[in-house]
Formats: C-alpha cells, sequence, structure tokens
C-alpha cells in the first residue's frame, strides 16, 4: 500500500479553485463547505459535507511516512500501518471498505460506509489514537505479512522494482533511497519496543488530521468528532529528521539482471525540487507535455513515430522533501538502450533550446484540470486531496494560492525546468533486462 | 493480485440484443457540480469471441488501429481524455471532458468507433499489428496476466471464449486491412450499442439530440451479409478440464500466484444474490472463510481471495492466493479443503449474517458510484433489484450455489511460479511426512 500520492496533491488544488473562486475566508470545494477546526491537544479535524452522498469517507491521516525513518530501521512507518489497522475486522464485516497506506511523507487510514455507521467508526477510532496493545507475537506476525506482501507487491512486478532502483540510487542519504515497504534485514530486526516507541512519538494527536467527506452537515460532524477525540492528552509536535541529500554531480548508471524478464526495461531519475517549492507547477506541467497524454511527445516519438518502445511514461514527483522526475520505458527488442537514452534527453533539450507551444501549455493545463477534477468526484477522492493539502502543508485552503500559480506556468518557465534539471549529469539511469 | 470483481455477478439480466436504435441511459456524477462530461459506448458482439476462424486478434488489432490516428490530439486539445476496452463479448469506448465540450466530445466518440478514417484504404496496420504482436510476446513478464490468460484458455475450452484477445502472433499478423474494415462493419453497429451520459442531467437531452442526428447519417440499409447477428445469450455446456494443476514456470523472487477456477452456467436472475453473499462468505475480505482459515489461521498466504468474471457464456468463479513457491501445493490443498468443508455445510447463522451484512454494504457502497456500474454494462434499477434480494437469501440458497459452482463443473488450476521449487516444497512436505 505504499506509494507516493503527492503529484495528485499538487494537482488537486488547480482542479479546486478553477471551479469554486471562493473568496479566502469561505472555503468551499466544489459548492461543497469545508469546516475545520483544531482541538486544543492538536489534532486537525475537517469536513466537508456532500448532502446527496450515501456513503461517508473516514480517513485518519498522519505525518509520518518512510522519510521519518532512521538508517537501520526502515520499513517501521509501513509496519506501523499494519500494525495499526488491525482490528478492522468487524467494520468490514458490515460492508465497510476499510484500507490504509503508507508514502514517503505520510501513512493514511481510510474507511468508506453507510452513513449509520458513523459513531461506531468515530468511536473506535478515537480509542485507537488514545493507544494501542502491542506484544511481540503481534509484531512477529506482521513482519511475516509484510515479507510476503513486498514478494508479492514488488518483486513479482518489475516495473514497481524499477522505480525502487530508481529511488535507491538517486539518494545516496535521504531515506527516500529506501522503499517505504522496507528492507527486509531491517525490518526482521524491529522490536516491540522500537514499535510502541514510534507509536509514541508520531501517533499522537498533535500529528494527525481526522478528514470526513458525507451527507452529514460539517458543523455537527465537527462537535462529534470534538466529543469523541477532544480527551485525548496534548503532546508536543513530533521530532522531524533532517536530511540533506548531497548534489549529484556525475551520471550514475546500474544494471540489473533478472532471467525471468523477456523485455528490457529503461528508467531514468533527475533530482527536483520539493511540492513546496514554486519550480514544482511548472515541472507538473512539462511532465504532461512529454509524457502524460496519448499524443505527448514522448508517445509519438518513442512509440508511434520511431518503433524504440513498447510504452514509456514520465513524471515530476514533487513530495515534501526534494524529489525526482521519473522516466520509465518499456524497450521494444534490439533497441539499444543508449539510443533510447539519447531520444529521451533529446526531448528534454528540445524544450530548453525551443521552448513549447501556447496550444500544448493550454492542454496540459486543461488535462491536469480533468485530472484532478476526476479524482475529487468522490468523498473518498476529495477526501484524499484535502487531507493531503492539509498534511503537507498544514494549510487546507492553500489551494487557492496553488491554482494561481498553475495557472501562471508560462512557456519561459517551462522551458526554463527543462534547462536546469535535467543535466546529463544529474541524471541516474537503471536498466532491467534479462 | 488485482482484485476480482464480483460486481459482475450481476451482468446476467442484461440484454444488448436489441436491434432498436442506440439506448440512452443517464446516470449523475456523484458531484453534479462538476463541470464535466463521460460518455461510455458499450459495443456488444464486438469482442474478441467475434474473431474470424484463423484470424485471432482482429478485434484487438481493430481496437487498436482505431486509437490512432489525429483524434487524440484533438480530443487532448480539448483538455479531454479517451480509453477502450476488449473483453470477449464487447469493445468499450470512453471518452471524458468538460462539461461546454458537449458537442464536440460526442462528434469525437461518433468519429471514433462509428465513422474512423483509420480504415480508409491504404492506411498502414501493420506498425500497430507489430506492436501488438511484440507486447504479447512479453506476456510472461506480467505473472498475473499470463497466469489469468491460461486459466481462461482452460477453463473455457471448447468455446470460442478461450481464445483470449490475441492466441497466435501468426493469425493477428495475417489480418488484412479489408478484414478489419470487415469486422467493423459487421461488429461495430450503433445497434447493439448503449451509450452512459455521465455528468449534469441537464447533458442528457441535448446529446440524445445530437446522437439521433448522427444515426441518421449512417446506412439506412443494412446489407445481410455484414450485418451482425442477434446476440444470443443462451449458456454452453460446461468443459470438463484437467484436474491437474498447470505450472507456468517463472524463475523469479516473487511468489508463486495460485488461480483455481470454475466455470459455471449462468444462474437464473432470482439466484444472483445467493451467489454474491456466496462470494462474500468464501473469499471476499478480512471475515471470510478463505481469509481466516488460509491467512489468519493457517499463516500460508498474505493475499487471498475470490470473485467472479464474466461471460455472455457463463461465469469463471475464481479462488486466487499468493505464496512462498515451496508452499504452492500445498496451499492449493489447503483452498480446495476450505472449499469443501464450506460446500458441506452447515453454515452457522452467525457467519451467514455477516456475509449477508458484508455483501450488502458493499453493494450500498457500489451503488454509489455511478461509473462502477456503467463500466459493466449494469442500470440502477437492478441494483436495486439486488439490495431487495439479499436480505432474502437463505443458507440453503448459499450452499446451493457453492455446490453447484465447486462441485460438479470440475475446476481449473494454474500456479505460476519457480516450477522446481514448486516441486520441491511437496516432495520435502511428503518427507517430512514420513519422519
Amino acid at each position: 500500500m505504499a506509494g507516493s500520492r503527492l503529484r495528485q496533491k499538487a494537482l488537486a488544488v488547480l482542479a479546486l479553485v478553477a471551479l469554486v473562486g471562493c473568496p479566502s475566508d469561505d472555503v468551499s470545494v466544489f459548492g461543497l463547505k469545508l469546516a475545520e477546526r483544531k482541538l486544543s491537544n492538536g489534532l486537525k479535524l475537517l469536513a466537508i459535507q456532500q448532502p446527496d452522498s450515501p456513503i461517508v469517507s473516514y480517513q485518519t491521516w498522519f505525518h509520518v511516512g518512510s522519510a521519518d525513518e532512521v538508517p537501520g530501521q526502515s520499513g517501521l512507518a509501513h509496519l506501523f500501518e499494519h500494525l495499526y489497522f488491525k482490528g478492522n475486522g468487524e467494520l468490514e464485516s458490515r460492508g465497510a471498505e476499510v484500507s490504509a497506506y503508507t508514502t514517503r511523507d505520510f501513512t493514511v487510514f481510510h474507511q468508506q460506509f453507510s452513513p449509520e455507521l458513523l459513531p461506531r467508526v468515530m468511536e473506535a477510532e478515537a480509542k485507537r489514537l488514545a493507544g494501542m496493545e502491542l506484544d511481540e507475537k503481534t509484531v512477529e506476525a506482521e513482519k511475516w505479512v509484510i515479507f510476503e506482501e513486498r514478494l508479492l507487491r514488488l518483486e513479482s512486478a518489475p516495473e514497481v522494482r524499477l522505480q525502487e532502483a530508481l529511488w535507491s540510487h538517486a539518494f545516496e542519504r535521504h531515506p527516500y533511497s529506501w522503499p517505504v515497504i522496507g528492507i527486509p534485514q531491517d525490518l526482521a530486526q524491529v522490536s516491540v519496543e522500537t514499535a510502541r516507541a514510534f507509536f509514541e512519538e508520531y501517533y499522537r494527536p498533535s500529528n494527525a488530521s481526522i478528514v470526513i467527506v458525507g451527507p452529514d452537515a460539517p458543523e455537527e460532524i465537527l462537535a462529534r468528532l470534538e466529543s469523541a477525540y477532544g480527551s485525548l492528552p496534548k503532546k508536543s509536535a513530533p521530532r522531524r529528521l533532517h536530511f540533506v541529500e548531497p548534489e549529484q554531480k556525475e551520471e550514475r548508471r546500474f544494471k540489473i539482471q533478472d532471467p525471468s524478464l523477456s523485455a528490457t526495461r529503461l528508467g531514468i531519475a533527475f533530482p527536483i525540487p520539493s511540492a513546496h517549492e514554486a519550480d514544482a507547477y511548472a515541472l507538473d506541467v512539462l511532465a504532461q507535455i512529454l509524457f502524460d497524454s496519448e499524443s505527448s511527445r514522448a508517445q509519438r516519438r518513442l512509440v508511434q513515430e520511431k518503433p524504440l518502445a513498447l510504452s514509456v511514461s514520465g513524471a515530476a514527483y514533487t513530495p515534501g522533501q526534494p524529489g525526482l522526475f521519473l522516466v520509465t520505458a518499456v524497450l521494444r527488442k534490439d533497441v539499444n538502450t543508449g539510443d533510447f537514452e539519447s531520444e529521451v534527453q533529446k526531448l528534454f533539450e528540445d524544450v530548453a533550446t525551443q521552448g513549447v507551444s501556447t496550444e500544448e501549455i493550454q492542454s496540459a493545463v486543461k488535462l491536469l484540470t480533468l485530472q484532478l477534477m476526476e479524482s475529487a468526484r468522490s468523498p473518498f477522492g476529495l477526501g484524499q486531496f484535502i487531507g493531503t493539502v492539509q498534511t503537507l502543508f498544514d494549510e487546507p485552503k492553500r489551494f487557492v494560492q496553488d491554482l494561481r500559480r498553475y495557472q501562471a506556468v508560462t512557456q519561459s518557465d517551462v522551458q526554463r525546468v527543462a534547462a536546469k534539471y535535467f543535466g546529463l549529469n544529474r541524471r541516474t539511469v537503471v536498466v532491467m533486462t534479462r | 493480485m488485482k482484485k476480482m470483481n464480483w460486481l459482475i455477478l450481476v451482468l446476467l439480466s442484461v440484454v444488448f440484443c436489441s436491434e432498436q436504435p442506440l439506448a440512452i441511459e443517464v446516470l449523475p456524477a456523484p458531484v453534479e457540480r462538476l463541470p464535466l462530461l463521460e460518455l461510455i459506448l458499450h459495443v456488444q458482439g464486438a469482442g474478441y469471441r467475434q474473431d474470424p476462424p484463423g484470424r485471432s486478434g482482429t478485434a484487438a488489432l481493430l481496437r487498436a488501429v482505431l486509437d490512432q490516428g489525429e483524434l487524440a490530439r484533438k480530443c487532448e486539445s480539448l483538455g479531454a481524455v479517451r480509453s477502450s476496452d476488449l473483453d470477449a463479448d464487447g469493445m468499450t469506448f470512453r471518452i471524458q471532458g468538460f462539461a461546454e465540450d458537449r458537442e464536440a466530445l460526442v462528434q469525437l466518440l461518433w468519429s471514433w468507433v462509428f465513422a474512423p478514417s483509420v480504415l480508409q484504404p491504404g492506411t498502414p496496420i501493420a506498425a500497430a499489428q507489430d506492436l501488438l504482436v511484440e507486447r504479447y510476446s512479453h506476456l510472461t513478464d506480467d505473472p498475473e496476466s499470463w497466469a489469468l490468460s491460461v486459466l481462461n484458455a482452460r477453463v473455457w475450452r471448447g468455446t470460442t471464449g478461450a481464445r483470449g484477445p490475441i492466441s497466435s502472433a501468426a493469425e493477428l499478423k495475417a489480418v488484412t486491412q479489408g478484414e478489419l474494415k470487415a469486422f467493423h462493419a459487421r461488429h461495430l453497429r450503433a445497434a447493439h450499442s448503449k451509450l452512459w451520459v455521465l455528468g449534469n442531467a441537464d447533458a442528457l437531452e441535448p446529446v440524445r439530440a445530437q446522437i439521433q442526428q448522427l444515426e441518421s447519417g449512417l446506412p439506412s440499409a443494412v446489407d445481410e451479409g455484414t450485418q451482425a447477428k442477434k446476440i444470443t445469450l443462451r449458456s454452453a455446456p460446461v468443459a470438463h478440464t484437467a484436474a491437474e494443476p498447470e505450472l507456468l514456470d517463472r524463475k523469479a523472487a516473487g511468489p508463486a500466484l495460485v488461480y483455481w477456477g470454475s466455470r459455471l452456467a449462468r444462474p437464473m436472475a432470482k439466484e444472483v444474490a445467493a451467489f454474491w453473499v456466496a462470494n462474500a462468505l468464501l473469499g471476499e475480505g478480512s471475515a471470510s472463510r478463505l481469509v481466516r482459515r488460509v491467512r489468519d489461521g493457517g499463516a500460508m498466504a498474505y493475499a487471498v481471495q475470490s470473485g467472479f468474471q464474466f461471460q455472455q457464456e457463463g461465469w469463471v468463479w475464481t479462488v486466487s492466493a499468493a505464496a512462498p513457491a515451496q508452499t504452492a501445493l500445498p496451499l492449493l490443498k489447503r483452498l480446495k479443503a476450505a472449499v469443501a468443508e464450506l460446500r458441506r455445510g452447515p453454515i452457522e447463522s452467525g457467519e451467514f449474517r455477516v456475509a449477508q451484512e458484508s455483501a450488502l454494504g458493499k453493494l450500498k457502497l457500489l451503488r454509489s458510484n455511478p461509473r462502477a456500474w456503467v463500466y459493466r454494462g449494469i442500470d440502477i434499477p437492478e441494483v436495486e433489484s439486488l439490495l431487495a434480494e439479499i436480505p432474502k437469501v437463505r443458507i440453503e440458497d448459499v450452499l446451493r450455489a457453492l455446490n453447484r459452482a465447486w462441485g460438479d463443473a470440475h475446476p481449473a488450476v494454474v500456479i505460476v511460479g519457480d516450477a522446481a521449487a514448486i516441486r520441491k516444497g511437496v516432495k520435502e512436505s511428503a518427507h517430512a511426512a514420513a519422519n
């Protein structure tokens, strides 16, 4: 259940304000009122009413992910996701959908259910946050589950392994270098004491947000949430680790051999800034123009016009801390990997030297808007992007400014980021072949 | 492992055999304030089951060729996206954009499906053929897709459903431009289609009017030689398959994937709710029998579940699980034991009520997502009907469903993983048992 949702955040903000255009002191989302409150113990509450929704989406967000792990304890955040998630069986047996995931920056638990189950869920979730019993047997059993999950989700999927290899080699010191699911040797050594300490440090009200999207009035929801969670004790904000990744000055190249593969995969990563930086917006637009559509430049040149790749994709991953622009492809038979790398590099160079057209920018911004509107259509999707903005920026109203930043992306911005971030000396190349 | 969706259970009552003009239905989006419009067109009878003899892959190639040309660029200039799908029984085309571009979106959809410029004489298809053939040749890189395609072939042996989208690279390469055009003329017909309009309800009437106008431009007299036959929904007899598991050797670090599928004839409408509850009882969710016996109780598999796959000819009920290769065959034995135990009964009333409530709750969640239904060609009244029927299901109905599916159908088993390790695990466990 690991994976970065941060790019979604960056795009979601665009969709919101495009529709609403509301004054910043009266926040509404698609015309639906967003009510928020911060309890004295630091817990943030956010409720959005969808009067015609027959279901409720209940999301608990913790600002902790693999970026908060120290070397030797990789996978701890994800392990805790599993531990914290246990005990949802009764709710699931009543027809609720329950799930959770961990990213590099946050951990999310979410349930969807009929509104009549809301009081039961609220009570159970508040109790869970108040404290949990952990014993060695439970921790060890869950480690087994994660080892199996790792085999299934990572080792069985060449594309996932390629992505993990790119993150691993593009970062040398930062926790982003290890997979969210963790390194098996690290995970094997996690003790019940370590797990308890992790819970105490990060699973506290001041490090969490509750987001609810459903048919009930938001003020009423907030009052009920305050009643359920208000008595939890206040604790200070958790410690934050700060790793500074040294600047990459030389190209890095790696090869993975896998006899089970029949097609060669190739991945290229370039370091880019975090979601907090202004360039994140222009990078999203660049990714859209080059890779992220049916008639993108890469699709046309590398798949349709020249028989170089069976598929190609590219995206700007701008998490809470500096991220990566990733390009991955499945190559056609007998294609030289160096030739393909050159073609990809030429895509960036063309933008850096010749720019993009106004039509390309307009189309890209419209497509980004559509994608995000679509993702926020359901109660779950709407809650996801409000939770992301809240957790990363502590500003649920941030999208008002963010929209303007997207709309303000110019041809020269796109040209500038293409020239700035995609030099040969900045790239990490991973070839995965038979 | 992809989650097989039991939602398709209710597809049985969808009848597409009408020769009436295009039927348009509207399903309001959950958030009506969104200025989006989505058009989903099902063309029934245009699936790979209709590939001509000796021309496996014709439908798949047609779908790929239809995606070519300038439509993508026109679509994206509107900020719209599109996608298409192919299954045994039909093709689905989807286009989504901004509501203000309604007229252009309808026109794009129509040109894409019913009036494609890419089928003009002389349009090259070799590049699309090469691309499809090469993608097909790498099927083994994705163990799940590989296993499911082999399971599909085994379960549907003896029927046209067994061939899959592509079953022969040579046959695909032999398809000509003329044959594609003939397939299009014969099977991609408005009269076999349904169009769903998702968005603000105000969009319905303008879309209907525009479609009717476009329809009037189609040839009124259909050549008997090219008109597709009326689709029949009868169930084919269940083919017997070998009981021995088929091992697909894949030397990789990942786990072995076990798929155990049972084909059954289409249930009657009144039986659907019983199958829905039976699946909740068997392998859907953490309270199900398989999860409790195999994952929680047996610690044999991280992922274990059950679900349905559907074709017009019938259903496939599949149990799937992932485990280390050495334990794949013992896992299969455990899965079979759990199913046998459930079939024998008795089913305790508390466990049954949990399954019933779970099935009902999940159905309510799905009712809230119109697209989930539309993609499967289901109408909301059918969902409502199922919601009403589930509380009436009795334990004996569920036992009957379970025994019908897993009793006489001679299920097929496919395991993908390191074959040597899978066999070694059996020897080791036999050796351990002997000692």
